[in-house]
């Protein structure tokens, strides 16, 4: 397929675990639940729900002056400290040119906030009295407020900060716009159209506005929880990364889309991770760690753990999933799971693998030893049946 | 002639905007130097400092609406009927229809969803219950809003990004690779940019292109009205965008949507298809300045058109026609003239430079796509459309706007603009039919 792989030469991600790959690592390995009943009463109309939601960040504290931190939500902050963290963590060249520098990220759908709103229309009367809300209810709603509600507001942020000025897009919404961000950012770098292209995939905020749009979609509450976090993947092109500081490879990418209502989905996601692999010059047989999508809904998982029957026969990979333990992160659930399987590549030890995977995986992994990782591929549902496969190695 | 990898071709487009339904008589409208802007008539502007705006006549969609695909509708909000109506226009033209590999076409659109209704929140906002003595605590009477039928505003299903993208796929049967993209003014010219990206890496043979916008809400409005963006200084509504004018004082938000039917230049003539324009060359960049200011000096505008020369594999004087982003703000304009020169030099005094906002105003993420759409047109027209309103010489503004009158000049390659809020930027280098 012609894919050269890809040197990944930082990450950065935040979870309900906190800030950066250690502690979402801890949490993963020691199969402990950042999931628990959420209590915020604007929630309590709702069936009960298990979050794991991101503790407010300062924006001031990732690098955003005062001015635009004001029209910046929660979803603005996670991008900005996931950012944030891999430039103090793994600093790019700075002899790369701004212009050579990509930027991509896919971002999950930004609500209005119920404060931003309410006061105004309270102070409208309940009247739809448009020159009395203008003048009576215009005052509570915060300046630069539409430009909040921009996807493409956080994501300029960042690049703001970090002066970022070449090939980028935002896309939206779901996991199927991150997988879009991944793809785009790597062709990005193996094209030679930037030396450096970050992709980024943040979850929307846990919300009255998300759940029912969650329960709408028929995503929830059959599935598991809801998680909130975002990460941040650099890719660099081959002859410009320093082989010390690679952590991880690309080797392939391909996305599906289900058509049949009936079976479509299974097909969908093994054509994806079939697709993915051949990108990659691989065979099922070479995949030593299979990250899977997981959501916690019979139907996805069941068409999953189909399609992995189907693409592995005997074959048995390691396993590792993530919402057991973060919650379904919708746009960031896709970086999750990337940064989750490089540093499964880098420790050679997966964490225990999801229960109740009906023997597609190898047993007993955590606390078994070190074992030898070189490639692993990463599942990914979206919400319009977008299905996608990641292939990333530990070698190129 | 195209950049890296297969040729892209254009065999169909279609439009909506304030001046037409459709891209001939858009078109038609547009080369009289009239104006779509009106009075607005979707709500009452009257205490607003801005009271005006591109309308598109709701008949002119209800007319061209596929009755088939009704099952859609309750999706649809205006910038999605929109969008279908462009899109079924399009794809007619390019025979869409035929193509039996329906797994090779995909869509890529520039949305944004539609901003809550005020009559929306004052429905929801009862049932939010304080607990307390702060009003912004407490929580959401659910049940309530399922009973009184609220519970669907609540969802606001519609207002997501990916509903026009979802939405065409299904009517238009399109099972390829799907793409929404929000990058708020760029997004029209961003997702005709990723579908030439697809369609080059052989991801999809054919591609759905284009964008839509409805912000002519109370919200919507009201948002760029806080922003300080839109004209409020104006004689007549026909005369308040002005874009490279010296008076220029603030953009006329609009309504619309454009659609293109991209192709791979094999498929295309394998199939007969007629070949109405070419895309030649994509490139975007990100000023990387201000949320709500351009670089001063242009710096992502020329990245942008720089790369989408260098893509096209051209050099900047081979380029005849600049179809500006020119929103008649005083900084754009004058930032975008700056740029022009940078990429162009001593050539850019040759070129014909002209803002079809005059004429529509700003379709935000449907104007990369209806823009570019006109500047095909006039290629194959070879008609260079005015800058309408232009009467004042801003001595920053120093280049040929194509000053009020149409210009009857065979070109065949032109640029097309569009720089978003946030500083997100987009360049199409577009071919006309002689060239593919």
């Amino acid at each position: 397929m012609n894919f050269p792989p890809i040197p990944i030469t930082g990450v950065g991600l935040v979870t309900a675990a906190g800030r950066g790959v250690e502690p979402a690592w801890e949490a993963l390995c020691a199969g402990r639940s950042l999931l628990s009943r959420d209590s915020d009463p604007e929630l309590s109309g709702f069936p009960p729900i298990e979050t794991a939601r991101c503790p407010r960040i300062d924006p001031e504290s990732v690098g955003a002056d005062r001015r635009a931190a004001r029209i910046m939500g929660h979803h603005t902050h996670l991008l900005l400290a996931a950012v944030h963290d891999l430039a103090a963590e793994a600093p790019a060249d700075p002899a790369v040119a701004e212009e050579e520098v990509a930027f991509f990220a896919g971002m999950d759908s930004v609500d209005p906030e119920k404060d931003d709103l309410l006061d105004a229309v309270r102070e409208s009367e309940g009247r739809v009295d448009l020159g009395h809300f203008f003048s009576e209810g215009m005052d509570a709603i915060p300046p630069l407020w539409p430009l909040g509600l921009l996807n493409a507001i956080g994501f300029s942020q960042a690049a703001i900060q970090h002066r970022w000025r070449g090939e980028n897009a935002v896309f939206s919404a779901g996991p199927e716009a991150t997988a879009r961000a991944v793809c785009e950012a790597a062709d990005s770098v193996g094209a030679g159209k930037a030396k450096l292209a970050l992709c980024a995939g943040v979850s929307g905020v846990i919300s009255a506005r998300m759940l029912a749009r969650a329960t709408r979609r028929g995503v929830w509450p059959q599935s598991g929880g809801l998680g909130e976090g975002a990460g941040v993947i650099r890719f660099e092109k081959p002859g410009d990364a320093g082989l010390s500081k690679i952590p991880g490879w690309l080797k392939g990418h391909c996305s599906v889309r289900a058509l049949e209502k009936r079976g479509g989905l299974a097909r969908a996601v093994q054509e994806s991770a079939r697709g993915a692999l051949a990108c990659a010059g691989l065979k099922p047989d070479d995949v030593d760690l299979l990250v899977i999508h997981g959501e916690g809904e019979s139907g996805a998982d069941g068409a999953e753990a189909e399609a992995v029957s189907a693409v592995f026969g005997d074959h048995k990979p390691w396993g590792l999933a993530t919402k057991g333990v973060f919650g379904h992160l919708w746009g960031g659930s896709p970086a999750l799971d990337l940064i989750m399987a490089i540093k499964a590549l880098a420790e050679g030890a997966p964490p225990t693998p999801p229960a109740a995977a009906g023997g597609l995986f190898r047993d007993a992994a955590g606390g078994s030893g070190r074992d030898e990782l070189k490639n692993a591929l990463v599942l990914l549902q979206g919400f319009d049946g977008v299905c996608s496969g990641l292939v990333v190695g530990k070698n190129a | 002639m195209a950049g890296s990898g297969r040729r892209v071709v254009i065999t169909g487009y279609g439009a909506m905007t304030p001046l037409g339904g459709d891209v001939a008589s858009t078109f038609d409208a547009a080369r009289e130097g009239r104006s779509g802007i009106e009075v607005i008539r979707r709500f009452d502007p009257e205490k607003l400092p801005c009271r005006i705006a591109g309308e598109v006549d709701d008949e002119w969609i209800a007319s061209q609406e596929n009755g088939a695909a009704r099952r859609l509708d309750k999706f649809s909000t205006r910038g999605v009927r929109m969008m279908r109506v462009a899109v079924s226009q399009a794809a007619r033209t390019a025979r869409l229809g035929e193509i039996s590999e329906r797994k090779r076409i995909g869509v890529a659109l520039g949305s944004h969803g539609d901003h809550p209704q005020i009559e929306e929140l004052l429905r929801i906002f009862p049932y939010w219950k304080p607990e307390g003595s702060d009003p912004l605590q407490g929580g959401w009477d659910i049940e309530g809003l399922k009973s009184r039928g609220a519970y669907d505003l609540m969802t606001f299903f519609r207002r997501k990004s990916d509903v026009a993208t979802s939405v065409v796929a299904l009517d238009f049967d399109c099972r390829g690779p799907m793409v929404s993209i929000c990058s708020a003014c760029a997004a029209g010219a961003q997702a005709i940019g990723e579908s030439v990206r697809l369609i080059r890496d052989a991801k999809a043979d054919v591609m759905v292109a284009g964008g839509c916008e409805a912000p002519i809400t109370y919200v919507g409005f009201l948002g760029f009205v806080l922003l300080t963006a839109l004209v409020e200084r104006y004689e007549t509504p026909q005369s308040a965008s002005r874009p490279f004018d010296r008076r220029r004082n603030g953009f006329v938000m609009s309504e619309g949507a454009g659609a293109m039917i991209l192709e791979s230049y094999d498929h295309a003539r394998a199939r007969g298809a007629g070949i109405l324009g070419e895309v030649l060359g994509y490139g975007d960049s990100s000023d990387a300045f201000r949320i709500t200011d351009m670089h001063p000096m242009g710096l992502g505008a020329v990245f942008a058109m720089k790369k989408a020369i260098e893509d096209a594999r051209l050099a900047p004087d081979q380029v005849e026609y600049i179809n500006a982003h020119g929103t008649s703000t005083p900084k754009n304009d004058s930032t975008e003239t700056r740029a022009i020169k940078e990429v162009f030099g001593a050539h850019a005094e040759k070129i014909p430079v002209s803002s079809n906002k005059s004429m529509i105003g700003h379709t935000i993420g449907a104007a990369g796509a209806v823009e570019a759409i006109l500047a095909v047109e006039g290629m194959r027209r070879s008609e260079i459309l005015p800058t309408i309103n232009y009467q004042n010489r801003d001595p920053k503004c120093d280049l040929d706007y194509v000053p009020n009158e149409t210009r009857v000049q065979a070109h065949r390659v032109a640029l097309s603009n569009s720089f978003g809020f946030g500083g997100q930027n987009a360049c199409l280098c577009l071919g006309g039919p002689e060239i593919a």
